[in-house]
């Protein structure tokens, strides 16, 4: 049979690049060129960009991406647990399972609590 | 006397030939699915899109090219391949090029775990039964949770890289946007996978032959958390921040136009399949015929008769998705866009503590009450 279950992925990603690239290259090839200063200047709706292009932002979205990577974290250490709870359950260790996942799940909602108290959730503190 | 050239009779028998055949099955299955969500799907829902907005709004829509404007999309993806291949001044060249090919490769990626009929031997031409499924992995959900989380690269360096302020902001917001409710829709699958026992998208649909998990309480609830965040992943109304026209032009794809634009809008399409697939996977017994046991065996239709037998349950899945494609264009059209604040305040305070509760809900229907 087939080599891998993994072959039809490299073939996706293949094409997914072939479409990409393949989109980009012929809109480069049979498009129109005529370009001038006017064209080509950043779009600041019709009147000269002014300023700095890369502004400072909120440190929020900075927050977010951290507190995002821990619970991800988080979550993805649930996923084998939730895999195998039936398996605990049918070998009648589930009250185990239970209370093992309940004070992950506790820590993890501690988590979310504490940054909730110190304002983390609360766009515009 | 000359020999004939390769007569149908014998191109068939070389089809059908043990060694050949399982190769014709494999890249069928690529060609299926990749025509017809990058050739299909998506240019359709981009008309669909454009003829229901003018429904909802009492206006005709593209109603000139082709039957009832149906080749609207057609003519529209010419238009953008032979317009100017424009690059502003300011702009970072590889990274502005290179995001919107990002966009595809994932999109295209995704595809390659959904499955999209039962288990068939088409009707006996296969030595075993085979999936529908491109690649046939048995870490499918992961898969699908990994390549969706890719998207955001194409989007953050898109706006990074046009260095434009419109766009800056935009990918900023789509970026904390998606993260976020990756979280939310995390919570929500890992319920799924406690009440199905696997991330193999396969054995997610058989566990619920009995019970579509939409009507289990614990399913209906991990439901109402994964549509939102649906919304938000694919940045659709009333999630659709990084794009606010009113504030942010158009947000990261500002500074984009021509066929790097139509890869974005081609991306945001193919997403939305893939996730109203994953919606109907998970909650909607995929390609079941109805809940409560009424399988395809159930009514007496055998889905491994003949070889085009798949067909039906198949046309019944694409059904179910082309419900839920439906509704994003229904809800864009219907609601009004949320405020920054609101939009982190519901996924962050909402939607991620009540999918924790509801992990601990199913845990504990699962150990003390026997089930869900």
């Amino acid at each position: 049979m087939l080599t891998s279950d993994y072959l039809g992925v490299f073939v996706l990603l293949a094409l997914g690049v072939v479409t990409g690239v393949g989109a980009l290259g012929a809109s480069y090839f049979l498009g129109a060129r005529r370009q001038s200063p006017r064209k080509t200047s950043p779009y600041e709706c019709g009147i000269p960009s002014e300023g700095a292009e890369n502004q400072r932002f909120s440190v929020k979205f900075y927050l977010v991406a951290v507190s995002f990577i821990l619970f991800d974290i988080e979550a993805v250490f649930l996923i084998p647990w939730a895999l195998s709870y039936q398996d605990f359950v049918h070998s009648s260790h589930g009250v185990y399972a239970f209370v093992m996942g309940m004070i992950f799940l506790g820590v993890l909602t501690l988590g979310l609590v504490y940054e909730w108290r110190k304002g983390l959730l609360d766009w515009n503190k | 006397m000359a020999e004939r050239a390769l007569g149908l009779e014998q191109i068939i028998n070389i089809v059908l030939s043990a060694s050949v055949l399982p190769w014709v099955f494999f890249f069928g299955k690529i060609l299926f699915i990749f025509t017809l969500g990058f050739g299909v799907i998506a240019p359709v829902m981009i008309w669909v899109e454009r003829r229901v907005a003018a429904f909802i709004q009492d206006r005709v829509g593209p109603n000139r090219v082709g039957p009832l404007g149906l080749l609207q999309s057609l003519a529209d993806g010419i238009k953008l391949l032979l317009k100017e291949d424009l690059r502003p001044d300011e702009v970072r060249p590889f990274f502005f090029i290179l995001a919107p090919a990002l966009a595809a490769v994932p999109a295209a990626m995704a595809f390659a775990v959904v499955p999209f009929g039962p288990e068939t031997t088409l009707g006996g031409l296969l030595p075993e039964p085979a999936r529908l499924q491109i690649a046939p992995l048995n870490v499918g959900l992961l898969y699908v949770l990994a390549i969706g989380s890719l998207a955001v690269y194409s989007i953050a360096l898109a706006g990074w890289a046009s260095n434009n302020k419109f766009s800056v902001m935009g990918s900023l917001r789509a970026s904390a946007q998606m993260i976020s409710y990756e979280l939310a829709m995390g919570m929500a699958v890992v319920a799924v996978i406690l009440m199905s026992g696997s991330v193999d998208l396969y054995d997610i649909v058989k566990a619920q032959t009995n019970h579509w998990f939409i009507f289990t309480i614990p399913g209906f609830i991990a439901f109402l958390i994964f549509v939102p965040a649906m919304f938000a992943e694919t940045n659709r109304t009333p999630f659709d921040l990084p794009e606010a026209e009113a504030e942010l032009v158009v947000g990261f794809h500002t500074e984009y136009s021509g066929m790097k634009f139509g890869l974005f809008f081609l991306a945001e399409y193919v997403n939305m399949t893939t996730l109203s697939a994953m919606c109907v996977l998970f909650f909607f017994g995929g390609w079941e015929f109805l809940p409560f046991g009424l399988t395809w065996e159930g009514i007496g239709y055998q889905v491994d008769q003949h070889w085009f037998s798949w067909v039906i349950p198949f046309a019944w899945f694409a059904a179910k998705v082309a419900f839920f494609l439906f509704v994003f264009v229904w809800v864009r059209w219907t609601l009004p866009r949320f405020r920054y604040d609101q939009l982190m305040g519901l996924g962050w305070k909402t939607l991620v503590p009540i999918g924790i509760a509801n992990i601990a809900l199913v845990a504990g229907l699962i150990t003390f009450a026997g089930g869900f």
